[in-house]
């Protein structure tokens, strides 16, 4: 029983021998620790939770729709850019044939790059755990 | 519904789902807070955190310890956080030779001998008790958590859980054995 284990241990502590009086007292004591305090809690207190959660996501939502648009905006104009400086470069050199095909590709591949590292770090996961949690 | 189906739920977006967990661990948490702070505004403000903290963290629970110890955790750290933050907790060993002012400057002999009964006059004692004993015995008497699961939600050692708890409870006995020895000569 929980009363005598609690009564031995502490027996232990005490270092002494309980008379009756103490042993009397110890489980009137433990009865009412037991008894637990009334407490009045608001019962707006968990809906006050919930909208501040949907607070958070909310906003939350409004960052990353800005870092998806900036990201968009960003590799547009890395795009624009690497088109520029190779039409400048095909322009002052005409013998460079090659150059025709690989300033765009690079330009392209470096787009693609910069879409894909700014979707991993900031986009992709969010995106996907709202996903699913739409759909749930 | 059980923890592990309640998680579940609210992994998968349920709103309810940990509207429920609320109310099924706010006892808990507000139990926590009000053993450590004693403004009622501040303690709301304090389990609304904590159960953002929980809704937030519930991703990484791995059940490794039930979810109210884990919540009984955040709660306890997340309090003392804050009153380390606002500088109204002094973290110290509790010294025994200042336990027997605990109850002398606020009780006197007269306000025990007016106490309506032995539940009150205990009651109003646990009050007097520093913080940290009166969260043990929380954690110990009503919440029935074990030696690991109380050293989990404090970080304070098994010794020093065992030794709060011990003293703690000797203290009221001190005093309670008085009481009855009053009520016995009046």
């Amino acid at each position: 029983m929980k009363v005598n284990k609690d009564l031995q241990e502490q027996r232990e502590f005490d270092k002494t021998d309980f008379t009756q009086a103490d042993e009397k007292a110890y489980e009137i004591l433990f009865k009412e620790l037991s008894k637990e305090d009334e407490l009045v809690i608001n019962p707006e207190f968990a809906p006050g939770v919930i909208a501040r959660i949907n607070k958070k996501r909310r906003r939350e939502q409004i960052k990353e729709n800005f870092l998806f648009a900036s990201a968009i905006i960003l590799v547009i104009a890395i795009t624009i850019a690497g088109l520029q400086f190779s039409k400048s470069i095909l322009d002052t050199q005409q013998t460079l044939f090659s150059n025709k095909l690989v300033l765009p590709l690079l330009s392209m591949i470096s787009m693609i790059v910069v879409f894909q590292v700014l979707d991993k770090m900031y986009i992709r996961n969010r995106k996907f755990r709202r996903l699913k949690e739409w759909r749930s | 519904m059980d923890d592990q189906s309640l998680v579940r739920n609210i992994l998968n977006g349920n709103t309810q789902a940990f509207s429920f967990l609320i109310r099924k661990y706010e006892k808990l948490v507000f139990h926590m807070i009000n053993k450590l702070v004693d403004n009622d505004q501040i303690i709301e403000e304090l389990a609304q955190d904590v159960f953002m903290k929980v809704h937030e963290k519930l991703p990484g629970f791995r059940f490794e310890s039930k979810l109210s110890t884990w919540i009984g955790t955040i709660a306890y750290r997340h309090t003392i956080n804050h009153l380390r933050k606002n500088k109204k907790m002094v973290f110290k060993e509790i010294e025994e030779d200042m336990e027997e002012n605990y109850f002398k400057d606020e009780y006197t002999p007269a306000q025990s001998i007016e106490s309506k009964d032995v539940s009150h006059f205990i009651k109003e004692h646990i009050n007097l008790l520093p913080a940290h004993y009166r969260n043990i015995l929380y954690l110990y008497h009503i919440e029935e958590m074990s030696y690991p699961e109380i050293v989990e939600v404090t970080q304070l050692p098994v010794g020093t859980v065992k030794n709060y708890l011990f003293r703690a409870r000797k203290l009221l006995k001190d005093q309670l054995s008085n009481f009855m020895l009053k009520e016995e000569l009046l």
